[in-house]
């Protein structure tokens, strides 16, 4: 049970590892999609993989995961719904909490990466530093959140290059680095993510690894756009 | 090689403000990483070979899914945590007071669902109190009215 439990925050950590981002202002840019594998591992214990293509549509901030392993499946994320499909038929229908707006892909779209999307939030610059190539802010969370902690974002070349991620007593929750950046349709998208999370006295590892991305694609309509029977 | 990465981060997060910006704070052991995930990577170029699934592999006794869990990342998974008999667990707190808060902390062993579970607690209390102490004064009150 606990073990699962804690694959459960690792997934919920790499949903917010898919957090936020900027690379160019890019109000054009409205969809994009990729091959996605997902491979997570608790230190000492078992592991995971998720393999698929990713569809986000950021006019309709629908999330449709085209699952390959470990059993073909849809998943559809949007607004508190998530959505779980089996050969056309649905399998699994949950409520989420929303964030579907908060992930890679969205920011990616919308230019926000490189301050980690916390410029438009209520976290504000406690400070900014630059070690050589790299870029270091701090952010403070708003006074007002006792649940929330700093948050500090690197960047190298104006592209997100590291995000930790702190709770309220200031332990790190989270390494993340973003890397490996490709440039598709003039848009910058990180194809590699590292993260390892810190949890009670355990790590764990996930590497995300993005490839053939397309943007504002108009092929594969039935899958942005997917409903029961369009497969 | 761990211990050294966990301790220089200790290190790093006591030392305050001077260190907590600095670019090693941004060093990940990437290469222990990937050590960590080489299964999973052999998995992975076996997949995308074949075009296989967890259960076809089950059913092949595949010693590749040996340290593989089949709970990988399921739409569940996403969401944050998972409360008792899918009942919040604000609502375990507030319900049933310490025994409730009790059932979260020992059936999700979950420190926010916990945390949560402690807030329904606390908010059960001091809507009770509330009632309790309108209750008296009221009965108090119309005692002494009645006299």
């Amino acid at each position: 049970m606990g073990k699962y439990l804690f694959l459960r925050w690792t997934v919920l950590f790499s949903a917010l590892f898919l957090l936020e981002g900027k690379t160019v202002l890019s109000q054009h840019f409205y969809r994009i999609e990729s091959d996605i594998s997902i491979k997570t591992k608790v230190q000492g214990g078992q592991g995971s993989l998720t393999l698929g293509r990713v569809y986000y549509d950021r006019t309709t901030e629908k999330l449709v995961f085209d699952i390959q392993f470990p059993e073909r499946e849809i998943w559809v994320l949007k607004d508190s719904l998530s959505l779980t499909y089996r050969n056309g038929d649905l399998h699994q229908k949950e409520a989420v909490n929303p964030f579907t707006a908060t992930t890679i892909f969205h920011k990616c779209l919308d230019g926000n990466l490189s301050d980690f999307g916390l410029r438009n939030t209520l976290y504000r610059i406690e400070k900014v530093e630059k070690e050589d190539n790299m870029v270091i802010t701090t952010w403070n969370p708003p006074s007002h959140a006792p649940g929330m902690g700093q948050i500090i974002t690197s960047t190298i070349e104006n592209n997100l290059y590291g995000v930790i991620i702190k709770n309220p007593a200031g332990d790190i929750l989270s390494r993340q680095l973003y890397t490996e950046y490709r440039t598709v349709g003039g848009l910058k998208v990180p194809s590699e993510i590292t993260q390892v999370i810190y949890r009670n006295e355990n790590e764990v590892y996930q590497v995300i690894t993005l490839g053939n991305i397309i943007i504002n694609s108009l092929r594969n309509e039935n899958l942005y756009n997917y409903s029961p029977g369009s497969d | 090689m761990k211990k050294v990465f966990l301790l220089l981060a200790v290190l790093f997060y006591l030392s305050g403000s001077v260190f907590a910006g600095s670019k090693d704070l941004f060093n990940i052991d990437r290469e222990m990483i990937n050590s960590e995930l080489s299964e999973l990577y052999e998995l992975e170029a076996y997949i995308k070979a074949t075009d296989m699934t967890l259960s076809g592999l089950t059913s092949l006794n595949s010693p590749l899914i040996a340290n593989v869990t089949a709970n990988s990342m399921t739409m569940s998974m996403l969401n944050a945590g998972e409360p008792p008999l899918g009942i919040n667990s604000f609502l375990w707190g507030f319900c049933f007071g310490l025994p409730g808060l009790a059932v979260v902390y020992f059936v999700t062993e979950d420190t926010d669902e916990t945390r949560r579970a402690l807030w329904g607690c606390v908010a059960g209390g001091v809507l009770w109190t509330g009632i309790y102490v309108i209750y008296w004064a009221a009965v108090i009150n119309s005692t002494a009215i009645y006299y």
